[in-house]
């Protein structure tokens, strides 16, 4: 069952920085609902700064970054919201096949090449691949299931990274 | 900086899509739309099908051009804005996301509402979509609502959606 590849490597290089207060894994929110009113800042690169005209008109950006911590792959992951196993594309964790990390941000103002964001719940120091606008159209939608989360999505505000998931 | 990050194809997204494609995902559209995943990874779909909507996260590997930093979305001609304020695929890193809803999970097969990608599109990542986590319910336009058109229009050339007027 496996599949055609393309030929040749897949490389992405970091474009800026991620800084947030949370400078280890452990006690980090995982995900930016538990993270409300928590700021950061991304660091752009210079070279990349002219890409961020536009960008301040957004409330919200999609920030895409490399999980740089994230331990070795398993395929079925307990979570941090359950006691039962799920797959790791049924989780939003930080070890998966790609360490790749999405989150939505309030976007509150930008200078220069910095930007500051607000319920941010990403690690201090996490390797910045690409920023795009978050737009209602493009990026709610009105997912009445929240598979296995139902029943634990409450615990989110309180829930806090226990740094299961680094090396 | 020469530090980069090497990633690798853990599938392919079959689509009808050959030569064009549209510019956002319509979940309407008709057609066969797939994610197959290397067979080595099925296990990691446990559970995913108790989600209605996935992200997915694909190498965007069709690309002719190189990034530049302004851009002018080719749904409104004209208008100049910074690429990162722009969904336009030509980017640093050519890393896409769709989200899509799943119509069902066969072994390595996640089938889903339509896909904006070319056929055979490498795929990086699905993770599930999270209502409280992934909607920001009062988020703006930005750029976008300060065009001179009607919104419902525009949303139209931004999907790529074939219209009359």
């Amino acid at each position: 069952m496996s599949i055609r590849k393309r030929s040749g490597e897949i490389r992405y290089k970091p474009i800026g920085i991620i800084h947030s207060p949370f400078k280890e894994a452990k006690g980090t929110p995982i995900q930016p609902r538990a993270a409300k009113d928590i700021n950061g800042t991304v660091e752009v690169f210079p070279e990349y700064t002219e890409g961020l005209k536009d960008v301040e008109g957004f409330s919200h950006i999609i920030l895409i970054y490399h999980f740089h911590l994230s331990k070795k792959l398993s395929l079925k992951v307990k979570p941090y919201m359950d006691s039962e196993r799920h797959g790791v594309f049924a989780m939003r964790g930080p070890s998966r096949p790609n360490p790749i990390g999405i989150s939505a941000v309030r976007l509150l103002r930008i200078e220069e090449n910095i930007l500051h964001i607000q319920d941010v719940d990403i690690l201090d120091g996490t390797p910045l691949l690409d920023i795009k606008p978050y737009v209602p159209e493009f990026d709610i939608r009105e997912a009445s299931k929240i598979g296995w989360l139902e029943k634990s999505v409450h615990k989110l505000p309180t829930s806090k990274d226990d740094g299961r998931f680094i090396k | 900086m020469s530090i980069n990050f090497k990633f690798k194809q853990i599938g392919l997204i079959r689509t009808p899509y050959i030569d064009k494609a549209p510019y956002q995902p319509i979940d309407g559209d008709k057609g066969d739309f797939r994610i197959v995943l290397d067979g080595k990874y099925t296990e990691g779909l446990l559970a995913l099908d108790s989600f209605r909507y996935i992200y997915v996260i694909y190498h965007i590997d069709r690309l002719r051009r190189n990034p530049s930093m302004s851009v002018s979305p080719s749904w409104t001609p004209g208008t100049k804005v910074g690429l990162f304020a722009s969904r336009s695929p030509v980017r640093p890193n050519p890393i896409g996301i769709s989200i899509v809803r799943v119509k069902k999970i066969v072994n390595n097969e996640i089938f889903t509402s339509g896909l904006d990608v070319f056929d055979n599109t490498p795929l990086l990542d699905v993770k599930p979509y999270v209502k409280d986590l992934d909607s920001k319910n009062d988020a703006n336009y930005g750029w976008i609502s300060g065009l001179e058109s009607d919104q419902e229009h525009l949303l139209l050339h931004i999907k790529g959606i074939p219209h009359e007027y």
